[in-house]
């Protein structure tokens, strides 16, 4: 008899994954919401506004959720109505006083498992969240509704200007990020966290939008996109290995203030090998040194740092 | 029993296990669902808003990205609206600071569920300096003065004093953009939009005349335009994505010629030319999908394909006789990313998730041999253009799983592995592993504890790839081996229905364990925090803070020996801020307060012997109080004042006049500064009706 191959051992072992997800889902049907109990509603969202009729709510009526034209939403023909999201709710309906019997409810108190809430999202919304099931906000179990307000007009998270406030009520080491002194325009409000990043999920590093870093930033910063003539390779490569993106206490969102970033990288023998100490500043009583160290630093003469066109660009002096 | 058949059992149980997860309750019947008591937005809504801003002693740094950098009134003048009609047929526009250069505007036509056609406008200003001075006219292609006094040394510049203009530096970008999106049925859209972007103004950039060099305010005239379209598709549990775009760039200025200010040290160099940035065009293609599967699990990949092309004419290798130009660039980058993710809950209080991506980047140019003249003077070495390449492959991937309501236990962690060409080190992998627990002591407490380690190991070091002249103890610190350990923790408290408390630290440690010169360690602390009080519906109050410290050691050396110099820089950043609304009746009051503090310190020298720099220090303060009252259900008006102040101490920038550098002609960019007052009134009026609601 010949040894099993590697084609065999999977063939063999593909059946027992396939039966053991049968099972699984199974079981995961048999401990889901008693559906033979759950009903819709005889009137739909007419039974649901009798009660639930308060101004906050009725936001909705001006968000694209809100739209009877359009077929694909809850409210359009057909349709689910509150029901679509809130799922049946024909016995919360007719159970009167405090011992209704709950529907779904959004929101980190709701009550509801996050992961019921965010299912009844994405049953309709894959297009934008293709990548959400393997994303960090899934994974750290962050529901829709912590970022998105389905019932006002205007969901912060979507405006540029209100959106990073969103996001920084979370992730607090950005907050005052926002005003250091060098800065992308968020505090500003020119500019969101979605600008870069994909809030459900992407495959790129850190959820950016595209595919790396140095794609990304060069989607804006188009001059740098090249290829150049002669290349500065860590700029191929990606540019946080020079620069914070989410704001910096050194000019140009630099992680540290040439000529001490440069010397990260380059020693070779000359100036880029010197020591620039304090007394090498204008006045300081050293050797001469200010103009690798004041105004631009390495770049008063490195000016073409990423990337130049020039023949003689080697130095990207030129 | 043979592979075939058990590859059909497999197919069988995943179709069934797919069909098991598929079926639902059937839906009931909604003919009847009219939802007579839904207020459907319909008719003509719309509010527009006129008033003054006016910002006293405003500068560039103070008006960056919002326009207001003039003391001067500025009109503020917003708009938005829209209108629908019963079929669905809608028009939307929202116009904002229409009286600022950072203006903004979005209009919108279309039909739910049909299509929707828009038209965009954004401008950005970017103003950094307004005190500049140079002796340079024309920034186009700058010039010095007729009769300029050409020296060694900036001090020799008699003519300088008395040549300086002020020159501003600082762009504008400026955005114009058509969207479409049509709704095909079946689950399929159809999306495409053009771009069309402008960024001008003025650059600083260093011209350098071998050991001299000039900064000049040179103009800046970029030009990209983008096309993209595409096809969605969005069925039950499965969604797929195709997307083609074009992004071309163009450059006004290929070259820009620059005199020397200084006594050339080549007779024939009065003159530089540099090579600015070249037009380029940047094709992609860009496939996802994604799909639900069974056992509640979720899969998706995305596989992309871009091309950048650049052949600009290239310059001669110099300004000197006789230099000609040494041939053709025919640029072009293959960029490449194949990635999948996969997320799953199979088990009630058990997650899983992993992703898979692989990126390359294949640089085809033609490499070029080319003899250099350095700065247009000196002859240099004949060197070939290197080209970059890299593979990347990243895996990562983690699981949680809750043990009890109040504990779940996670564990992670990712490892990238690049292959490089022409660089040092042919491969580095990086590791990284994590544990995180999950504390639920009490319903209203969560606390997140997340610690693990990271390394990196470079190997196929190549010592003849590094620069000519290089020290080959030089460790370039994204290439060498390097130990991390970090820790996080963080903390979220409603102790009432009222008030949230969150806090969140994170510390990390780097060890570049096997590095003699260059990066040798880094450590990082930081600290935040966010308090929040809502009494009632209206009034509410908030405080944040946060704490930040990063240290970094470095080693240099002159000649291939032990370190001879060190650098140690400590950066520290703070900030603090309060605030609170009040909305009652017809008043609507908000205070706001922001304080950053950030400081540098480095301490340079011959090790044994190190300085201290002068510490680098910015401070940022910011006070707003705003009051609207509503005058009628339609007009209201607003008053806003905001105090906002910043001082900056810099070394590098501060009493650095265009001749206090012998050999740095510079532009004197001195160091931010701003104290400005702010009052802006505004009245608002609101046109047409609101849909009917109980409050």
């Amino acid at each position: 008899m010949r040894n099993p191959t590697i084609a065999d051992r999977w063939a063999h072992a593909m059946p027992t994954l396939a039966l053991t997800l049968l099972a699984w889902t199974a079981v995961q049907a048999a401990e889901g919401p008693d559906a033979a109990q759950a009903a819709y509603s005889r009137k739909g969202a007419d039974t649901c506004l009798g009660c639930h009729d308060d101004a906050a709510l009725m936001g909705i009526f001006r968000t694209p959720h809100g739209r009877p034209g359009d077929a694909r939403g809850p409210f359009g023909h057909g349709q689910l109505q509150c029901e679509a999201c809130h799922g049946p709710g024909d016995l919360h309906a007719r159970t009167k006083g405090d011992k209704k019997p709950p529907v779904i409810r959004f929101g980190r108190k709701a009550g509801t498992p996050v992961a019921v809430q965010n299912q009844q999202c994405l049953a309709c919304h894959r297009d934008t969240t293709a990548h959400w099931a393997g994303n960090a906000h899934a994974a750290n179990d962050v529901s829709c509704a912590d970022c998105h307000r389905s019932h006002t007009a205007e969901d912060p998270v979507r405006q540029v200007a209100s959106q990073p406030a969103v996001c920084v009520s979370c992730h607090l080491e950005q907050r005052g990020n926002l005003l250091k002194p060098s800065h992308h325009p968020l505090a500003e409000g020119r500019m969101g966290c979605t600008s870069c990043h994909a809030a459900h999920g992407s495959t790129a590093q850190a959820a950016l939008n595209k595919e790396t870093t140095t794609a990304l930033c060069t989607s804006c910063h188009t001059e740098y996109r090249g290829p150049f003539l002669w290349e500065h390779a860590p700029v191929t490569e990606d540019c946080a290995i020079c620069h914070e993106p989410h704001g910096s206490t050194q000019p140009a969102l630099l992680k540290t203030r040439p000529p001490f970033l440069c010397q990260q990288c380059h020693e070779a023998s000359g100036h880029p090998a010197a020591t620039y100490s304090p007394d090498r500043l204008p006045g300081g009583g050293g050797p001469p040194g200010g103009a690798y160290l004041v105004a631009g630093g390495c770049v008063n003469c490195h000016s073409q740092v990423h990337g130049s066109n020039h023949p003689s660009g080697s130095k990207l002096m030129r | 029993m043979s592979s075939r058949t058990l590859l059909g059992i497999t197919i069988a149980a995943l179709l069934a296990a797919a069909a098991a997860q598929a079926d639902e309750a059937a839906p009931p019947d909604t003919s009847n669902w009219k939802c007579e008591s839904c207020p459907f937005a319909k008719g003509y809504v719309a509010e527009a808003t006129l008033g003054v801003i006016d910002p006293r002693q405003a500068n560039a740094t103070y008006g960056r990205y919002t326009g207001l950098d003039r003391s001067h009134l500025d009109a503020d003048v917003d708009a938005r609206g829209n209108w629908r009609d019963d079929s669905g047929r809608y028009a939307e526009y929202r116009l904002d600071d229409l009286g600022l250069d950072s203006r903004t505007g979005r209009v919108t036509y279309g039909q739910d569920g049909k299509f929707a056609v828009s038209l965009s406008y954004s401008g950005l200003p970017h103003r950094v300096y307004d005190t500049t001075v140079t002796p340079y006219t024309s920034a186009g292609s700058p010039t010095l003065p007729t009769g300029w006094v050409a020296a060694g040394a900036t001090a020799g510049m008699t003519d300088l004093a008395a040549s300086l203009a002020r020159v501003d530096v600082g762009t504008i970008r400026k955005t114009a953009g058509l969207d479409v999106r049509g709704v095909l049925g079946a689950g399929f859209t159809v999306f495409g939009s053009v771009t069309h972007e402008t960024k001008r103004g003025n650059d600083i950039v260093g011209m350098p005349f071998l050991v001299q060099s000039a900064q000049v305010a040179a103009a800046l005239d970029y030009q990209t335009d983008t096309v993209e379209a595409g096809l969605a598709w969005t069925g039950h549990g499965a969604s797929a994505r195709l997307a083609f775009s074009d992004s071309k760039f163009k450059d006004a200025w290929a070259a820009m010629g620059i005199q020397n200010p200084f006594l050339p040290l080549v007779p024939s160099a009065t003159r530089g030319v540099l090579a600015l940035p070249p037009d380029n065009d940047a094709r992609g293609v860009n496939l996802i999908a994604s799909s639900a599967l069974p056992a509640n699990s979720s899969a998706s990949l995305s596989l992309s394909y871009t091309e950048l092309r650049q052949d600009a004419a290239l310059l001669p290798s110099s300004t000197l006789p006789g230099a000609t130009v040494p041939g053709a660039f025919d640029g072009k980058v293959n960029l490449a990313h194949y990635a999948a993710t996969l997320g799953s809950r199979p088990l009630n209080g058990l997650s899983l998730h992993g992703r898979i991506a692989y990126d390359q980047r294949t640089d085809d140019s033609t490499p070029l041999t080319i003899a250099q003249v350095i700065t247009d003077e000196a002859p240099g070495a004949t060197l070939t253009t290197p080209r970059y390449n890299y593979d990347r492959l990243r895996l990562d991937g983690g699981a949680d799983y809750r043990l009890r309501k109040w504990l779940s236990v996670g564990i992670g962690g990712d490892r990238l592995n690049t292959d490089r060409t022409m660089q040092v080190a042919k491969r580095t992998e990086d590791g990284r592993s994590w544990v995180r627990l999950r504390l639920a002591p009490l319903e209203s407490l969560s606390i997140t504890l997340k610690g693990g380690a990271a390394h990196r190991d470079a190997s196929g070091i190549d010592l003849s790839l590094l620069p000519p002249n290089e020290n080959p103890l030089m460790s370039i610190f994204y290439l060498s081996n390097r130990d991390r350990d970090f820790f996080e923790a963080d903390a979220a408290w409603t102790p009432t229905e009222t008030v949230s408390v969150g806090l969140k630290s994170f510390l990390a440690n780097d060890d570049y364990r096997r590095s003699t010169l260059g990066l040798l360690s880094g450590h990082e602390r930081r600290i935040d925090g966010t308090l929040g009080w809502t009494p009632s519906d209206h009034l509410s109050f908030y405080a944040d803070g946060g704490y930040q410290k990063r240290d970094t050691l470095q080693d240099g050396a002159f000649s291939a020996a032990a370190a001879i110099w060190q650098a140690l820089i400590r950066d520290q950043y703070s900030n603090l801020g309060v605030g609170g609304r009040y909305a009652v009746k017809r008043w609507d009051f908000a205070v706001d307060y922001s304080h950053a503090l950030s400081t540098g310190n480095s301490t340079v020298g011959t090790i044994g012997t190190l300085g201290s720099f002068p510490e680098l220090r910015t401070r940022y303060d910011s006070a707003t109080f705003s009051v609207g009252y509503a005058l009628s259900t339609a007009l209201s008006v607003r008053l806003r004042y905001a105090y906002q102040n910043y001082a900056s101490d810099d070394w590098a920038l501060d009493n650095i006049g265009p001749a206090t550098v012998p050999n740095l002609l510079s532009l004197a960019a001195p160091a931010s500064a701003y104290n400005v007052n702010l009052l802006a009134l505004s009245f608002t009026y609101r046109f047409g009706e609101r849909p009917a609601a109980k409050d």
